[in-house]
C-alpha cells in the first residue's frame, strides 16, 4: 500500500530472548481508518502492538508516527503523543470506580477544562457507563469492562487507538456491540489498529487488513478483498 | 488546661501520626517502606546538629531536617524503581539499619552514647501546625493529578503507564515526599525529647510506623491518622492493667487485624462516606 499514513511500521523485528516473535513487519495505518491485524495465536500480533506502544523494545526497524520514530521512547511519552493501547485483558483498575478509571484515561492530557467535555463525549458514545459510573470497575461484567477499557482510552483523545482482542471472552451479542462501536470512533478522528481472532468481524469493520503468520505479513490489502480471498476464507474464516 | 503529661502524650501521638503519614504517602503509590525510622533519624540528627552546633533557629533547622530526609528519600527511590513488594520492603529495611549503624559510628553525632543537649523547642502548636499543613496537603493531593497517578500505580503499574503515568517520576516523588515528612517528624521529636540516640530510630520504630498506617487502613490518609492516634494513645488507656499492658496491646492489635485486616477505615466505608458527599453535591 502506497498510502502515506498516520503510523508507518517499517521492517520491525522483536524478540523475546531467542524467540523471534516479529520478523520484519511493515504496515501502514492511514489517518482515521480502521486497520485489522489478523492471524493465529502466536503470530506476533500482540507483540507488534506492544512494540508500537513502547512496552517492549524492538531490536530493529522503525515505528514512524506523524514522521517521528517512536522506538526508544518511554511508554508515557508515547501515550502523550495520543497513541493509546488497550491491552488484552483490559488492564482495568478494578478497585477504582468507573468514573475514576475514566478520569485516569485523560491523565496524559495536561491542563484543566478538558475533563468534563471529554466525559460527556464518552458517556454519549457509551451510555451504559453513565449508569455504572459510581460502580467499582472490578464489579462490571466482562463486556462492560471491555467497553470501559475502550472508553477510558477515548478519554485520552487518541489519534491512534490500538485494541488487542476486544472481543475476547465476550458473548456474541456483546461482540457485535463492540464492533458496532469501533467505526464510530473513526468518526471522532481516531485511527484504530485492531488485533482480532474473530477475523470475519474484524475484516467487516476494517478498511485495510494484514494477515500475520509466525511474525511475518503474509497477506495485506483492502479488508473487503481479503474477506473474499480464498486463502483467508480457508484459513481464518472457516470456509471449506 | 491540659496537664504536662497529657500534652506530652499528645505531642508523641502527633509525631506518630506524622510518621504514619510518611509511610502512607509512598504506600499510596504502591511503594512499601520498612525504613521510615531511617528518614526520621536523618531529620532528627540533622536538625539537632544545626540547633546545637550552629545555633540555627528551630524552624530553619526543622526545614533542613526535612530537606535531608527528602534528598535521601530520592536516593533510596532509585534502587526502589526496580523492586516491588517484599523485595522493596527488605531494601528499605536495609536502608533503615544502615542509617542506624552510620550514626552509631559517627562521633560527631555522639555515636552510641547519643546526642544530648538539644534545646527544647517543639511545642504542641508546632506539632499541630505541621499536622494541619499535612492534612491540607493530603486532601489536595488525593484529588489531584499526582494523587490519581499514585492510585493508578498502586492498583496496576502496567495499566498506569498505559494511561501515560510516568512511573519512574511518580515513584521518586513518592519516596522523596515520604522522606520529607519523616524528616519533619524526626526534627520535632529531637527537639522534644532533647536527647536522641540511634536506637530510637531502629527497626522497631519503622515497624510501628508501618503498623499505625496498616492498622488504620491504607485506603485513605485518614487511616494513617486514625491508626497512629489510637495506637499511640492506647498504652496510656491501658495503664490500669499494669504488667499486662504490652500483652494486652499486642492482643488488641492482633484481634483488630484478624477481624478487620483491611484496617479501620476501609474502601467500602470511605466509598459510603464519599457517595454521601456526591449525593449532597448533586442536590446542591
Amino acid at each position: 500500500m502506497a498510502v502515506s499514513g498516520l503510523l508507518e511500521v517499517d521492517d520491525l523485528h522483536v524478540s523475546y530472548g531467542r524467540i523471534r516473535a516479529v520478523q520484519g513487519v511493515s504496515l501502514t495505518v492511514p489517518d482515521a481508518a480502521v486497520v485489522a491485524l489478523i492471524g493465529a495465536n502466536g503470530a506476533g500480533k500482540s507483540t507488534l502492538l506492544r512494540a508500537i506502544s513502547g512496552i517492549i523494545r524492538p531490536h530493529r526497524g522503525a515505528v514512524r508516527y506523524l514522521g517521528e520514530d517512536l522506538v526508544g521512547l518511554p511508554v508515557h511519552q508515547i501515550v502523550r503523543r495520543r497513541v493509546i493501547h488497550v491491552p488484552e485483558g483490559r488492564g482495568m483498575l478494578a478497585r477504582m470506580t468507573v468514573l475514576e478509571n475514566l478520569r485516569l484515561g485523560g491523565f496524559a492530557l495536561k491542563g484543566a477544562g478538558h475533563g468534563k467535555s471529554d466525559l460527556e463525549r464518552v458517556f454519549a458514545l457509551f451510555p451504559v457507563l453513565r449508569e455504572r459510573r459510581a460502580q467499582l470497575a472490578g464489579s462490571l461484567s466482562g463486556g462492560e469492562q471491555q467497553i470501559l477499557a475502550i472508553a477510558r482510552a477515548m478519554m485520552a483523545r487518541p489519534r491512534l487507538l490500538m485494541l488487542d482482542e476486544p472481543s475476547l471472552g465476550l458473548a456474541p451479542l456483546l461482540v457485535r456491540e463492540i464492533f458496532r462501536i469501533i467505526p464510530r470512533l473513526t468518526a471522532e478522528g481516531t485511527a484504530v489498529l485492531l488485533v482480532e481472532q474473530n477475523a470475519r468481524m474484524a475484516l467487516q469493520c476494517a478498511a485495510y487488513a494484514y494477515v500475520l503468520q509466525t511474525g511475518r505479513v503474509v497477506l495485506s490489502g483492502r479488508a473487503a478483498d481479503l474477506l473474499a480471498a480464498p486463502e483467508v476464507q480457508h484459513a481464518y474464516l472457516g470456509a471449506g | 488546661m491540659l496537664s504536662d503529661h497529657t500534652v506530652s502524650i499528645l505531642i508523641f501521638a502527633g509525631i506518630d501520626v506524622i510518621m504514619a503519614l510518611s509511610f502512607y504517602l509512598p504506600a499510596s503509590a504502591g511503594q512499601l517502606s520498612a525504613g521510615q525510622g531511617g528518614f526520621m533519624a536523618l531529620g532528627a540528627y540533622a536538625s539537632a546538629y544545626l540547633t546545637v552546633r550552629h545555633g540555627t533557629p528551630f524552624p530553619l533547622a526543622l526545614a533542613a531536617g526535612a530537606l535531608v530526609g527528602g534528598l535521601v528519600g530520592l536516593a533510596v527511590g532509585f534502587p526502589a524503581l526496580r523492586l516491588r513488594g517484599l523485595y522493596l520492603v527488605l531494601v528499605t529495611f536495609g536502608f533503615g539499619e544502615m542509617v542506624r549503624v552510620l550514626f552509631l559510628n559517627a562521633p560527631a553525632f555522639g555515636g552510641p552514647v547519643g546526642f544530648a543537649g538539644i534545646p527544647p523547642a517543639t511545642t504542641i502548636w508546632h506539632v499541630l501546625g505541621v499536622l494541619a499543613i499535612l492534612v491540607y496537603f493530603f486532601t489536595r493531593v488525593s484529588g489531584s493529578r499526582m494523587g490519581r497517578a499514585f492510585a493508578a500505580l498502586r492498583d496496576d503499574e502496567a495499566a498506569a503507564e498505559a494511561m501515560g503515568v510516568n512511573s519512574t517520576y511518580v515513584k521518586l516523588v513518592a519516596f522523596a515526599t515520604g522522606g520529607v515528612i519523616a524528616g519533619l517528624g524526626g526534627g520535632l521529636y529531637a527537639h522534644y525529647t532533647l536527647f536522641i540516640d540511634p536506637e530510637a530510630f531502629g527497626v522497631g520504630r519503622s515497624l510501628f510506623v508501618m503498623l499505625y498506617a496498616v492498622f488504620g487502613g491504607l485506603a485513605s490518609f485518614w487511616g494513617a491518622v486514625a491508626g497512629a492516634t489510637i495506637l499511640s494513645v492506647l498504652p496510656e488507656l491501658l495503664r490500669w492493667v499494669k504488667d499486662w499492658r504490652e500483652i494486652l496491646y499486642g492482643l488488641l492489635v492482633l484481634i483488630m487485624m484478624l477481624v478487620r485486616p483491611q484496617g479501620l477505615l476501609d474502601a467500602a466505608l470511605l466509598a459510603r462516606l464519599s457517595a454521601r458527599d456526591e449525593r449532597a453535591a448533586a442536590r446542591g
